[in-house]
């Protein structure tokens, strides 16, 4: 027995009374999953070329502050139903288990789609730029074919399933030494820009555009500048606005990291002061990644132009001849274009190690989703199967790897039909969507209630509505400008015929499917498995 | 004969969970309703008396101020539903106990006769004439003081250390105890005891194959008894931002049942763990348990022909 001085509580011995994983593991954890250097270069890219003179900075502090309440409704979610394992169970008692399963579904059918789209980012941008640039032109060319995108992606499949069968030990040494070779690229790229001057850069760019036939560093400034002005009216050289309003496109291109700190919750069930470590590990995962892309947006203004970026991404986007280099332009790209011969490599393999874990981490997540379904007999058996030798999910793991194949094949055949985007819209419309509506109104549920005002969460309120409410107002908020710029503005390339149906296929699917197998486990097996979420009267 | 079989275990005080455990009954159309171990709680929160009508605890991670009537009242149900028991004292009474181990072992045991007892009635009141066999079993954590409680029901079966044939004639052998945890509870025996214990249940099982084996703690090395890895201090162990997991169940458990392939296997004790696995033939189960959130978590089992038929997690 023993009693505690400070909280005035009298314990007993019984199991479970531990202290548990603190803020900083949770804040690695969600750092990871936002890929910190992959973000970068979509940002850097599509940011200038999206919304060109949009401020990088704003856009990305506006995006964090929006993001910070999603953040928030995850976290507080995540401290009422502590061992939730993410959005589908707290989601089918908030709401309802049909939309629990649309959550954990639309999470799904968006990784299918990023399955394909990330390891065809391992090799365009990240091996064929560092293969050009360090001179292995064959392989460069190799590495982006179809036939090298389907082998190069088998082998990322095989290596990332592969662990996640050998289960968590595995994972843990892999993502640990993908994310140390990612920081220290980001020090490494931070270290030439700050070693460097705007006038080395041009040279080397000149080199390496010599090499290939394509514009020099003036030649292709002044020829981009032609072409914005004559063809979009803008007018070049284009630098950054201190515009609130002309920065706001920039939030879909921000939000395309900034947005993926949840999976962090989804080890809420063992965190030690779990609102506490929730707030500071997921804010200052945020605040981490931000920060990082600050550092990384002055030292780009100042060694490169924020005018060159602007240039760049037209030529590259719209496919201009001044631009005939064989890879996409990116940060990355212009650092290992300064660097020498050891530290191209270490850039290169730096890049490629942010994304290469990314991978594994739809893996993860996808095989627990599965094991979860099977549990509640939404999903074949086998798939709940855990091999004995490895305690680990074999056959889910090896199905997530089958449909991250087919995703492979299909996106090395026919890129132009995913798109990182397109991915994006299945998850911010349901998985996302539905988590800031459960998270608006998880304090006025009745079946809830009971349980909202017994946790901490139900002492944080602005006035007298509950914080959790504001945050998932606010992120919904987020969500839905997201939407509305990618239905609204074509320069997405994300609303089209093929993301409707990849929307439609992440809802009617759903539907269909859940209907189809409630039907099937009554009629052959006798039993209703809405039972399973059956909310118990606690009177 | 078809049989439902309804299990949960791990409520560890809950009232809302063990209230949810009898409504399971009706809403789920059960025949055998079964709490298989960990019924008390873990703590007892002093609702101090300040000044003459304010009271103040200390309750999920917050101090709560509240006075006499509505509020207290719904403070004192807010800490029910979270399985810990609520004690109102006075500032001196207060300063006194919390220096004296004897006094809350005390404060511990009579609340958790108090509540067993209010269960009881209730599980009483609910269950008569609803034809439903209710069994409700101590587990590691409880005191052996509640067994007289559960013994004295007209209703309410006691399963531990017993055989009892139950509906459909199934034989279900039962074990509240577990093998040795880091938290030195109540009902902890060795590996060897365990075994030993085991056995001479066994020894009263007529047909091991068709048996229930109602066991708290789970096999080990199975997905059913995987915990947080704890140092000496236990304190959770993290390794690359991620807690290690370790199994943490009786090998004489496994060995058993291994041995002697009964039907099924009902487990708890790891709440982390819900899930499902076979050991050969014997398909074991551990619904997990999420009691401080007021979820029960449970599993429906349908058994026909001597077979399982089907089964299901809920989370009522």
């Amino acid at each position: 027995m023993s009693g505690k001085e400070k909280e005035k509580v009298f314990l007993r011995e019984a199991t479970g009374l531990v202290r548990e994983a603190n803020w900083v593991d949770i804040l690695i954890f969600a750092a990871l999953n936002m890929s910190v250097g992959l973000s970068a270069w979509w940002l850097f890219l599509w940011g200038p070329y999206i919304a060109p003179g949009g401020n990088l900075y704003i856009g990305v502090l506006i995006t964090l502050i929006m993001m910070i309440f999603g953040g928030l409704a995850w976290a507080f979610l995540a401290s009422i139903v502590p061992r939730s394992g993410g959005e589908y169970v707290f989601n089918s008692r908030i709401l309802h288990p049909i939309l629990g399963l649309m959550s954990s579904w639309g999470w799904m059918v968006a990784n299918f789609a990023w399955m394909g789209v990330l390891t065809a980012y391992i090799f365009d941008p990240g091996l064929t730029t560092t293969f050009h640039l360090v001179g292995m032109s064959e392989a460069a060319e190799f590495v982006v074919s179809p036939i090298g995108l389907i082998i190069g992606g088998t082998i990322v499949i095989i290596i990332s399933v592969v662990i996640a069968i050998l289960g968590l030990k595995a994972f843990r040494v892999f993502q640990i030494i993908c994310f140390a070779l990612g920081v220290i690229m980001f020090f490494a790229i931070w270290a030439l820009f700050l070693a460097y001057s705007k006038a080395d850069f041009i040279n080397a760019w000149n080199n390496v555009a010599a090499n290939y036939g394509s514009a020099d560093y003036h030649t292709l400034m002044q020829q981009t500048s032609q072409y914005l002005e004559s063809t979009y009216g803008i007018k070049a050289p284009v630098y950054q606005s201190w515009n609130v309003m002309g920065a706001l496109p920039l939030l879909p291109v921000a939000g395309w990291g900034l947005i993926y700190p949840y999976l962090a919750t989804y080890i809420a069930g063992e965190t030690k002061r779990v609102e506490r470590s929730m707030l500071l590990g997921i804010i200052g995962s945020l605040v981490f990644c931000a920060i990082a892309w600050w550092i990384t947006t002055a030292l780009l203004e100042r060694i490169v132009g924020y005018d060159f970026l602007v240039a760049t991404s037209y030529a590259y986007g719209d496919g201009l001849k001044c631009y005939a280099l064989p890879f996409a332009p990116s940060y990355f790209g212009f650092a290992i274009m300064m660097a020498p011969t050891w530290l191209k490599w270490l850039i290169g393999i730096g890049f490629v190690a942010w994304v290469l874990y990314y991978f594994l981490y739809s893996v993860f997540p996808g095989a627990r989703i599965l094991l979860a379904w099977s549990f509640d007999r939404l999903a074949p058996a086998a798939l709940g199967d855990v091999s004995e030798r490895f305690h680990t999910p074999v056959k889910a793991s090896i199905f997530i790897g089958v449909l991250g194949m087919i995703a492979v094949v299909w996106y090395a055949l026919a890129p132009a039909y995913l798109a990182s985007y397109i991915a994006m819209i299945p998850q911010i419309a349901t998985c996302f969507m539905l988590t800031s509506i459960a998270a608006m109104i998880v304090p006025f549920r009745k079946k809830m209630r009971s349980v909202y005002e017994g946790s901490p969460v139900s002492k944080y309120k602005i006035g007298p509505i509950p914080l959790i409410t504001i945050s998932g107002i606010i992120y919904f908020i987020l969500l839905a400008t997201l939407l509305y710029y990618f239905i609204t503005n074509p320069l997405y390339g994300g609303w089209n015929t093929t993301s409707l149906i990849v929307a439609a296929i992440a809802y009617i699917t759903c539907v269909i499917y859940y209907i189809s197998v409630k039907y099937y486990r009554k009629k052959k097996e006798g039993i209703d498995i809405s039972l399973a979420f059956k909310e118990l009267p606690p009177e | 004969m078809n049989v439902r079989i309804f299990f949960a275990a791990d409520v560890h005080g809950s009232d809302v969970c063990f209230r949810k455990f009898l409504n399971a009954v009706k809403i789920y159309k059960v025949d055998v309703a079964i709490l298989g171990g960990d019924l008390t709680g873990k703590l007892v929160i002093p609702v101090v008396r300040i000044g003459e009508k304010h009271y103040e605890a200390d309750f999920a991670n917050r101090r709560w101020t509240v006075k006499e009537g509505e509020e207290l009242n719904k403070l004192l149900g807010l800490i029910r539903n979270s399985g810990f028991y609520p004690k109102i004292m006075d500032e001196g009474e207060y300063d006194r106990i919390k220096s004296d181990n004897s006094l809350i072992k005390k404060i511990f045991d009579e609340a958790s006769v108090e509540i067993m007892k209010e269960w009881v009635k209730m599980a009483e009141e609910k269950l008569k004439n609803m034809g439903v066999q209710c069994y409700i079993m101590p587990g590691n954590d409880d005191s052996k003081i509640i067994d007289e409680v559960l013994e004295g029901s007209e209703l309410i079966v006691n399963p531990d250390e017993k055989v009892l044939e139950i509906k459909g004639g199934f034989e279900m052998l039962s074990l509240g105890a577990s093998n040795p945890t880091p938290w030195k509870t109540p009902r902890e025996y060795t590996e060897e005891e365990l075994e030993r214990k085991l056995m001479s249940l066994l020894n009263h099982v007529k047909d091991p194959e068709s048996a229930i084996f109602n066991i708290h703690v789970p096999p080990y090395k199975t997905l059913l008894d995987m915990a947080p890895l704890l140092d000496d201090e236990l304190r959770v162990v993290t390794k690359g931002g991620r807690i290690v997991f370790v199994h943490v169940g009786s090998e004489s458990v496994r060995r058993i049942i291994e041995k002697n392939q009964p039907l099924i296997g009902l487990h708890g004790h790891i709440h982390e763990s819900k899930g499902v696995e076979k050991l050969g033939r014997t398909l074991c189960f551990n619904p997990g348990s999420e009691y401080g959130e007021g979820f029960l978590r449970g599993i429906l089992i349908n058994l026909e022909k001597g077979k399982v038929k089907n089964h299901l997690f809920t989370y009522g």
